[in-house]
């Protein structure tokens, strides 16, 4: 994936304002931030996660990066800095996950969305595509964020993301095709 | 300008497979809640118990590493490692440059080369001209090799007795000095001291050698008193047939009578040294020369002395060596070895082996 190569452009002076007083422990402008880039985070998960687990690792991930935020040297990273730690915490979670079928009793959580057969066959079709497809396309179809609010919220170019979006949703098509024939 | 792209920014017409995806997957989107501070962890606080456990590892992990890192020290400066500066030399029959020499190993030196050792981390010995050295010990508290014939020279810094060559005929034990020994292959030999003191001892013969001053080696342990190298020539060469040869008594008392003649303030300690290896009516002269040279303080007992009692003359050490200006040429505490009966058959003392010539 392409990363922005001026960060500058990720970030606007108010987003680098408010990166910089959560820095120094403004509780308000986390929370700024936290509305801003929530879904963002709550796409990259759902890409990699299923559906049941994003809604409590995506609260975990912000207060990770609450914790870790005085480490950022440059808060016009804040974007790709924050994507990363989302991806890094889907990887984590991947490793220590078990498998649905072993939990089928016990993790029948009220959280689960009720959705449709067609929905769920959707979003399995777009975890099972390629990295850079999946989260681009789970960030525009799900959460609802345009292309360039993709792109400036994870970092990355405008050119990488609709890319991404349009190869993403040729292949999506291609398989969901596959499974209606 | 851009085309209208709807999957790009819901610009143009719709598209409605887009549409009908984002319509059905819409519930897998976030939900909107505020973020929950209450599930940030605290650090967890040490217990005082986990900080004693952790302390007490933390002891342990230092005492091991030091005690390992002393060990190599140890290990490593132990080692005799050795350099021919010139012509050849050979371990245990092995033509070498460089090395190490261990314990049981014997270096010899030929041609009139020179071989520098470093022993451990107290000094060097340099073996000069046809020498050949057996390492009979290595460690903090000894380092000793048997000089089986040849010379070398020797610089220490070290406490008393650290350093010990053993000879044929006599034991040189450092008292923290620099000086050369050699010996033939005969065990005839001399110690000659620049630095410090030396003792050179052989069973109950003994004589302490400070620097500038130098002691000969006979066979069968016989060693001169230490004399000084400015002293006569008559003294020295008296000194030396008194010492080292088979006199009848008529020639001994000949010899000693020279010797004392010959002797000045500056030979009190060569003369002092001879009570240890003379008759009682030999010691009576030499008590009185002695005293005439530098008087012997109140509590040293003449009679006691001419008897053969080694300690009556104890006081009167100190008062030559502070007569000669000897003081300052520091001896350091005690030797802790046991008395020196020489190589022979094949082995020396301690049951270290050595090897014949």
């Amino acid at each position: 994936m392409e990363v922005q190569a001026s960060t500058g452009a990720a970030a606007g002076d108010a987003e680098l304002a408010l990166v910089r007083a959560a820095q120094a422990g403004d509780t308000r402008a986390f929370e700024m931030l936290y509305r801003r880039y929530a879904r963002a985070v709550h796409g990259i998960l759902l890409a990699r996660l299923p559906a049941e687990a994003v809604d409590d690792l995506a609260q975990e991930v912000f207060l990770t990066v609450w914790q870790k935020l005085k480490r950022l040297r440059d808060p016009a990273a804040f974007p790709g800095w924050l994507a990363a730690i989302a991806r890094n915490r889907a990887n984590d979670h991947h490793r220590r996950w078990v498998p649905a079928e072993q939990l089928a009793d016990t993790h029948a959580s009220a959280e689960t969305p009720h959705a449709s057969a067609d929905a769920r066959q959707a979003l399995a079709a777009i975890q099972s595509l390629p990295d850079a497809y999946r989260e681009t396309l789970t960030l525009r179809l799900v959460e609802g964020l345009t292309g360039p609010e993709i792109a400036a919220r994870t970092g990355l170019t405008p050119g990488s993301v609709r890319v991404n979006l349009h190869r993403g949703m040729q292949m999506l098509r291609e398989s969901l095709q596959e499974g209606r024939g | 300008m851009t085309e209208p792209d709807y999957l790009w920014d819901r610009s143009g017409r719709p598209d409605p497979e887009i549409e009908r995806l984002e319509s059905s997957l819409a519930v897998f989107s976030m939900r909107e809640r505020p973020l929950d501070w209450s599930r940030i962890r605290e650090p967890k606080r040490l217990s005082m118990r986990a900080w004693r456990i952790g302390f007490a590892f933390a002891a342990v992990c230092v005492v091991l590493i030091a005690a390992l890192a002393y060990s190599t020290f140890r290990r490593v400066r132990s080692d005799w490692q050795f350099v021919v500066a010139a012509g050849t030399a050979q371990v245990d029959g092995r033509t070498v440059r460089r090395g190490v020499l261990r314990v049981g190993q014997s270096l010899a030196n030929a041609g009139g080369g020179s071989v520098r050792l470093r022993v451990g981390n107290i000094g060097d010995v340099v073996l000069t001209g046809d020498t050949r050295i057996r390492l009979l010990e290595t460690g903090e508290r000894r380092q000793r090799l048997a000089l089986e014939y040849g010379a070398l020279h020797a610089r220490i810094s070290a406490p008393p007795a650290v350093f010990v060559v053993d000879t044929a005929s006599a034991r040189a034990i450092d008292l923290g000095c620099e000086y050369d020994l050699n010996v033939g292959r005969d065990g005839t030999g001399s110690l000659r001291v620049s630095a410090g003191w030396v003792q050179l001892d052989y069973g109950a013969r003994q004589t302490q050698v400070p620097q500038g001053a130098e002691a000969r080696i006979a066979s069968r342990g016989r060693i001169t008193p230490a004399y000084f190298l400015d002293a006569a020539p008559a003294f020295r060469s008296a000194l030396a047939r008194f010492a080292l040869e088979d006199l009848s008594a008529h020639e001994r008392l000949a010899t000693l009578r020279q010797v004392l003649s010959s002797a000045r303030q500056r030979d009190a300690l060569t003369l002092l040294n001879l009570f240890r290896i003379s008759e009682p009516d030999e010691r009576a002269m030499i008590f009185d020369r002695l005293n005439a040279l530098v008087p012997a303080p109140a509590d040293v007992d003449r009679e006691g002395v001419i008897a053969g009692d080694l300690g009556a003359a104890g006081a009167w050490w100190p008062v030559v060596i502070h007569a000669l200006g000897l003081e300052q040429i520091k001896k350091k505490g005690p030797l802790n070895l046991t008395p020196y009966t020489g190589m022979s058959s094949g082995r020396v003392d301690n049951g270290a082996t050595a090897t014949g010539n």
